[in-house]
């Protein structure tokens, strides 16, 4: 369930849509609920500096790029609709324009809640692209599909598997003879 | 804390390396008491498994002492005695929810590299590879149990650590593979590998009610540990084929369990193309076992296979209706029951026991267990 290709309805052909999935046993009032507090999100989310919800519909974002550079933006809420998807897209003047839509639907057999986050972004020109680019690498369905992971794993057992910190031989070690 | 370190295909070293720290809320720290090598951390030392770093931490078969217990730790105190299963289970998931223990969604932090090679991801494991999640293992002084309301059972002070430790991995994994052929009174049971495993399987699949055994290795010493527990045995090197079918009435095993895996012996063929990489796994024992299954019988598999293999012979499997069973074992499913019947003294398992060492003796200790040297069968360490 994967698509990674330009946005059919726009006409620009930079854009690009991506879709991933992911279910969570748990019931989706929860699962909305979490999701809606922004603040939330920086449980999970991969690199992300900061979230400020600024009013009920508006959230600042803070990105913390490989090598300690920032990218920011501003998001609107453009659709809200308890507890079934949230749609919400980028303002003017933000590092990473973008739109997407989290939706969520029951799961079959009482399996929880189906999640899924469909974005539609564009790249920026200049420095800020590249380094973006860089973020995102060749795959930003995985960097999605990481994220979405860690929310289910968020939801689920309240913490998230980490090695980060445990510890380790020295790999420069020489071998004894 | 002394640690047992992976460097490289048959590099083991014993290093000095920071104590673990609690990371997570659910995690807790044990002391380590006993801790063994497993036949499957020789996939590690041949440098089968890809994903390993150096300087991991092997070891998941390990019992000891909670020292430390994160906040969210509800189950487990200080000063508890534990046994820890080498599944690193969440408790939460649809698959735990199931008794899937092996299968959680939740535990392996890499599971989107694993998902790319397997489809989707199963658990975290103690010491097995990045692609099992990369966490440090059991092989040490101490170690860091994440998850740790979800997985250590509690073990009574009066009974002997290496009654216990294999409840950590071996004993369940020949258990569960003696329950997955679901055998009936009166089956023939055969059983590809006299290693710990397979020893246990033996013994497991007499509790479960079957009639007869019959096991299969190439080494005497483990033939005789395996008649010890009630098997007949054949040598791998005999016509196991021929003579799997005299010895049933020419009907062939009920059940058959691969308790060998990828890297069986006996075909030149897999040696060649797994050492020039055109085939991962060497599924000799598979091909056999699939050949001499009775028909409508099931095969069932606790050897670890990791990516490939090739000529399975799926014909004669479809042909004869069989039920495959396999997978890592869902541990946390049998702790519980095994620990019963180690308190009914229904099975010791310190049978499979045959070399202890000093936990710094452990790169000598592979040395042994790989080679077998000196009728080396199981190897239990201490810290």
């Amino acid at each position: 369930m994967t698509k990674n290709k330009p946005a059919k309805s726009s006409p620009n052909k930079k854009d690009t849509v991506t879709k991933q999935v992911c279910t969570v046993a748990r019931d989706r009032e929860a699962v909305y609920k979490f999701w809606r507090r922004f603040e939330n999100l920086a449980f999970f989310m991969t690199d992300l500096k900061s979230i400020t919800q600024t009013s009920e519909t508006n959230s600042h974002w803070i990105y913390e790029l490989p090598g300690g550079k920032t990218i920011e933006w501003d998001a609107v809420i453009t659709e809200d609709v308890s507890p079934e998807r949230i749609r919400w897209e980028t303002l003017e003047g933000s590092d990473f324009q973008h739109k997407g839509t989290v939706s969520f639907l029951p799961a079959m057999g009482n399996q929880g809640t189906e999640v899924a986050v469909t974005m539609t972004y564009r790249m920026a020109g200049g420095k800020v692209g590249a380094a973006l680019a860089k973020m995102l690498g060749n795959a930003p369905d995985q960097r999605i599909q990481e994220d979405l992971r860690r929310f289910k794993a968020v939801m689920e057992c309240g913490e998230l598997p980490v090695i980060q910190g445990q510890p380790m031989g020295e790999a420069s070690s020489r071998r004894k003879s | 804390m002394k640690a047992v370190c992976w460097y490289g295909t048959r590099d083991i070293r014993i290093k000095n390396v920071d104590d673990p720290k609690i990371l997570s809320p659910g995690d807790a720290i044990v002391k380590i008491t006993s801790t063994a090598i497993c036949g499957s951390d020789l996939h590690l030392y041949d440098g089968h498994i890809p994903t390993m770093k150096a300087g991991d931490i092997l070891g998941h078969e390990f019992m000891g002492e909670i020292v430390e217990t994160g906040s969210n730790v509800k189950r487990l105190k200080v000063g508890d005695r534990v046994v820890v299963p080498f599944t690193i289970s969440c408790g939460s998931c649809y698959y735990c929810q199931h008794q899937l223990w092996a299968l959680c969604d939740n535990t392996n932090p890499n599971a989107v590299m694993n998902a790319k090679l397997n489809g989707f991801s199963g658990a975290g494991i103690f010491g097995y590879s990045h692609l099992y999640g990369g966490y440090a293992g059991g092989q040490a002084e101490y170690a860091r149990v994440p998850f740790a309301d979800h997985g250590p059972i509690k073990i009574p002070k009066d009974i002997p650590d290496e009654q216990v430790l294999f409840i950590s991995d071996i004993f369940p994994t020949g258990y569960m593979a003696a329950e997955n052929c679901n055998i009936q009174p009166g089956q023939t049971i055969a059983i590809w590998g006299c290693g710990p495993v397979g020893q246990f399987a033996i013994r497991s699949a007499f509790l479960l009610g079957a009639e007869k055994v019959i096991a299969i290795d190439r080494e005497p010493d483990r033939r005789k540990m395996a008649e010890a527990g009630g098997a007949v045995t054949i040598s791998s090197e005999d016509d196991v084929h021929e003579l799997l079918k005299e010895m049933t009435g020419g009907r062939g095993p009920d059940a058959c369990i691969d308790a060998v895996g990828m890297d069986a012996h006996g075909s030149a063929y897999d040696r060649i193309k797994q050492s020039v990489k055109l085939e991962t796994d060497r599924p000799y024992v598979l091909r056999q076992a699939i050949r001499i299954c009775r028909k409508g019988g099931v095969l069932s598999i606790p050897g670890v296979y990791a990516g490939l293999v090739d000529k399975i012979p799926m014909g004669a499997a479809f042909a004869k209706g069989l039920t495959f069973r396999m997978g890592q074992t869902h541990v946390q499913r049998y702790m519980e029951p095994l620990l019963k019947l180690v308190e009914a003294q229904k099975i010791n398992p310190s049978f499979v026991v045959t070399h202890r060492m000093p936990l710094a003796e452990a790169s000598k200790a592979y040395r042994l267990f790989h080679r077998k040297d000196d009728g080396c069968i199981k190897v239990v360490l201490k810290p």
